[in-house]
C-alpha cells in the first residue's frame, strides 16, 4: 500500500527497481515473462515461485493490453525487497472496465500470487488501469 | 499435417490405431493458444481420440490452461477420449498450482498418455 509518489525513499527503492515500458501488444508479452523469470532467478526465488510470478506478470499484461489503447503504451514497474517482489502494470484504456474478479484469468491470479489489487484513474478523458500483484518469497522449496 | 506459429509449433502425428499424437512445443500464450485451439478442433471435427504432448512447452499461460479447460468440455461432449503429456515443470507447475492436474487427463510420459486413450478392444470403423 506504498504511495508511488513517495520521493523519500525514492532513490533507495530505484536499486531494487526495473522499468520496462513497451508498446501494449501481445508480441512483448515474451519479453516481459523473461523480465520477470530474470528478477525472480537474481532473486534466489525457488523454482515454483519463478514460475508463478512468470505466470501472473503474464496473465495480468495480457488482461491489460487488450484493454488499452490500440498502440499505446504499457508500463512495468518490479520492485524487489527481501521477502518479496511486486510488478506493477499499468495501460491506458477508452473504457473503465477493470479486469474481472470471476474471470478464470483472475482465479488463477489470485492462485498464484500472494496480493493482486487493481485501480484506475481518470485522466484527460482516458482511463489509466493498474494491477498491482506480489509474490513473496517462500520460506523452503 | 503443421500448424505454425513463430513461438508455437504443433506436429501432428496420425497413429495407425487411429489416435492422434500432436507434439506441441515452443510458448502457448494468449498470442498462440488460437494455434493450439485450432489443432484441436481439426481432432474434435474428425472425431479422433487424440493426445497432446506438451513436453516441449516451455511456458504455458492462463490462457492456455483455460484452452485445456476448453477442451476437456468439448471433448466430452463429442465423446472423444483424449490426454496430455505434462513431464516439464514449465506445464506441470501452472497445472499443479491450479489444481488443474486434478481435473485434467495428466500423464508424465507419452506411452501412457496414449495408453489411456488407445482402443483397448476393437472398435468398429463407422462410416
Amino acid at each position: 500500500m506504498g504511495d508511488p509518489e513517495s520521493t523519500l525513499t525514492e532513490e533507495a527503492e530505484l536499486v531494487d527497481q526495473v522499468e520496462l515500458r513497451l508498446g501494449a501488444q501481445l508480441e512483448h508479452l515474451s519479453v516481459v515473462r523473461a523480465v520477470a523469470a530474470h528478477i525472480a532467478m537474481g532473486a534466489d526465488f525457488d523454482i515454483d515461485a519463478i514460475a508463478d510470478l512468470k505466470l501472473a506478470v503474464d496473465e495480468v499484461c495480457t488482461d491489460l493490453i487488450v484493454r488499452a489503447v490500440p498502440g499505446s503504451a504499457m508500463d512495468c514497474v518490479f520492485r524487489l525487497s527481501p521477502d518479496r517482489i511486486e510488478a506493477c502494470v499499468r495501460v491506458t484504456s477508452h473504457n473503465d472496465d477493470l479486469p474481472k474478479r470471476d474471470s478464470f484469468g483472475w482465479t488463477v491470479l489470485t492462485t498464484l500470487t500472494d496480493s493482486v489489487s487493481t485501480r484506475l484513474e481518470s485522466v484527460d478523458g482516458h482511463y489509466v488501469i493498474q494491477v498491482d500483484i506480489a509474490k513473496n518469497r517462500t520460506a523452503t522449496t | 499435417m503443421n500448424s505454425e506459429h513463430p513461438n508455437i509449433k504443433i506436429d501432428v502425428e496420425p497413429r495407425p490405431d487411429g489416435v492422434v499424437l500432436a507434439h506441441v512445443s515452443g510458448e502457448v500464450d494468449a498470442l498462440t493458444e488460437p494455434v493450439l485451439r485450432d489443432c484441436v478442433d481439426q481432432q474434435l471435427r474428425s472425431s479422433r481420440h487424440f493426445v497432446l504432448d506438451l513436453d516441449a512447452v516451455r511456458f504455458l499461460s492462463a490462457s492456455g490452461l483455460a484452452a485445456l479447460l476448453d477442451i476437456k468440455r468439448r471433448a466430452s461432449r463429442g465423446g472423444l477420449r483424449w490426454s496430455l503429456v505434462a513431464a516439464g515443470h514449465a506445464v506441470r507447475r501452472p497445472l499443479q498450482a491450479t489444481g488443474l492436474d486434478q481435473q485434467l487427463p495428466v500423464y508424465p510420459t507419452v506411452g501412457k498418455a496414449l495408453a489411456a486413450v488407445s482402443p483397448v478392444v476393437p472398435w468398429t470403423v463407422a462410416g
